[in-house]
């Protein structure tokens, strides 16, 4: 529950009514609070209010299910000794002339992020990946006639990094929306590529002054922590060569996402570059020959890891084409290729020669 | 219900001094939108020599005995003028001091050095917030005292 949601009412008010020429009046705005029970609580204020038109000022603050009564009161100046009054009090003659009610319903905000990565304890999600948002708002009191003239507090929809405020979405009404997606590379400032883009980024509803700056509280925000979208290289093994003699490989991985395998694929063929790129086609028929694990819980810092396997007979078992794929595996994305390698293999020697024969 | 009663008995205490905070100003008063109150019933009224004004109930600080006969009690009298020329000609009885919304709310407590100076005048004080007249919460004068 938001306490005191608003920190200052200016009203307007205008003497409408033509009043006697022969009598003198006094006007007051009296400003009166009250509870969610209908009792009144302090403080009760008295405007003095000189001119046909203008403004008062409050400074008096609103919680929930409270409300100022604001009223308008001509008094006359002069004593009467009859019964006149509203109330019936002797003395002076008094006209309700206009009254406007404020109330302190605070507007209250929920918003949700979610991703593609089904780690629930602090949603995250990759550079490259998309994130959703879900936001519901309640209790924001719309404009009506009566409340034409009154300032009205607006909730933002925006996204907060560092000390960069972006204006996505200004909220006016109670609404809910579910799953507005959102690409980490859209919102983040000051950001380099996928592979070097990071951090973390902040939905909030907060409230808007007239004097466009932001309220210090938010409604509610919530975050997402953005990571790297990993690199990395297959090398010890080149691309297109023959070999006689079985290599070492060496793979290095960087920023592999929390949760993920890096594994190399031996494949007994020899696949197109396009066939690598085609996840489902691609991790047909493999053999699995070397797996790096990625840890769950990872912070900002950049995670390198490398290791080196050589390839023995066990797994490159007949001499034709060959397929090196080092790829990246999560749940939610399934096989990603980081890097790959094609070479023919060949044990046998082609002796070429040609054997005459004379008589 | 509960902070109602601690007024109460807070502005029946500070009353049997000779400095005594406005009583009236601490009724319960239950909003009926059906009924409107007039301004005289949430109104104290201050007169001095054919002159009157009306301040919000709770808004007198501090009240000597010596000026109570400056309330009017039992209704209005006389002519009901400005409050500027009001404490500008009165000023010999009448002292204004300023307030913040927090200690009128009774959130926040007038300094107990700065209610006693006020009550060392010897005068009337009336509670403002910047142009307005305002009621203050007993809470705002209440002190704990030392046994």
């Amino acid at each position: 529950m938001k306490m005191k949601r608003f920190k200052q009412w200016v009203l307007p008010f205008s003497l409408m009514c033509g009043m006697a020429h022969a009598v003198t009046y006094e006007n007051f705005i009296v400003e009166t609070h009250y509870d969610e029970n209908d009792e009144i609580v302090e403080p009760l204020v008295f405007h003095e209010y000189l001119e046909d038109t203008g403004t008062i000022e409050s400074t008096n603050t609103l919680e929930d299910g409270h409300r100022l009564l604001f009223e308008l009161i001509a008094i006359q100046t002069d004593q009467i000794n009859t019964n006149q009054s509203i109330e019936g009090q002797s003395g002076y003659v008094e006209y309700l002339l206009g009254e406007q009610v404020v109330w302190g319903d605070s507007p209250e905000a929920e918003i949700t992020i979610t991703s593609e990565d089904a780690y629930t304890v602090n949603p995250r999600t990759r550079a490259d990946k998309p994130l959703y948002v879900t936001y519901t708002m309640k209790n924001l009191v719309p404009l009506t006639d009566e409340m034409t003239d009154v300032k009205m507090s607006k909730a933002l929809h925006v996204y907060k990094h560092g000390s960069t405020v972006i204006e996505i979405e200004t909220v006016d009404e109670n609404l809910t929306k579910e799953l507005v997606q959102y690409w980490p590379m859209d919102l983040i400032t000051n950001k380099g590529d996928v592979y070097n883009t990071f951090g973390k980024v902040y939905f909030s509803m907060l409230e808007f002054a007239d004097d466009s700056t932001y309220s210090q509280s938010d409604y509610d925000s919530a975050r997402v922590r953005v990571l790297r979208k990993f690199t990395g290289s297959l090398t010890g093994v080149e691309e297109g060569e023959t070999y006689n003699v079985l290599p070492t490989m060496s793979c290095t991985v960087v920023n592999s996402y929390p949760a993920s395998e890096c594994r190399i694929l031996v494949f007994d063929r020899k696949f197109a570059v396009s066939e690598l790129a085609i996840g489902e086609e691609f991790i047909t028929a493999y053999t699995p020959v070397a797996t790096i694990t990625t840890a769950q819980n990872l912070g900002n810092s950049s995670l390198t890891q490398e290791f080196s396997r050589t390839l023995a007979e066990d797994i490159v078992t007949s001499d034709g084409d060959w397929t090196l794929a080092f790829v990246h595996t999560t749940d939610q994305w399934g096989d990603e290729l980081i890097d790959y390698k094609r070479f023919k293999y060949k044990t046998t020697l082609e002796v070429r020669s040609n054997i005459s024969t004379s008589n | 219900m509960k902070s109602i009663l601690k007024v109460l008995s807070v502005a029946v205490l500070i009353g049997a001094s000779n400095h005594a905070v406005a009583q009236e100003t601490k009724e319960k008063v239950v909003y009926n939108p059906r009924k409107k109150q007039s301004l005289l019933s949430r109104a104290t009224v201050l007169y001095d020599r054919g002159q009157c004004i009306m301040v919000p109930k709770g808004s007198i600080l501090v009240l000597p005995e010596s000026l109570k006969r400056k309330i009017a009690e039992g209704g209005p009298k006389g002519k009901l003028v400005k409050w500027r020329d009001f404490f500008n000609l009165n000023s010999t009885w009448l002292h204004r001091h300023e307030v913040t919304t927090e200690q009128a709310r009774g959130d926040k407590q007038i300094d107990q050095e700065v209610f006693e100076s006020l009550k060392r005048l010897n005068k009337i004080v009336i509670a403002v917030n910047g142009d307005a007249l305002t009621s203050v919460s007993a809470k705002a004068i209440t002190y704990e005292t030392e046994e």
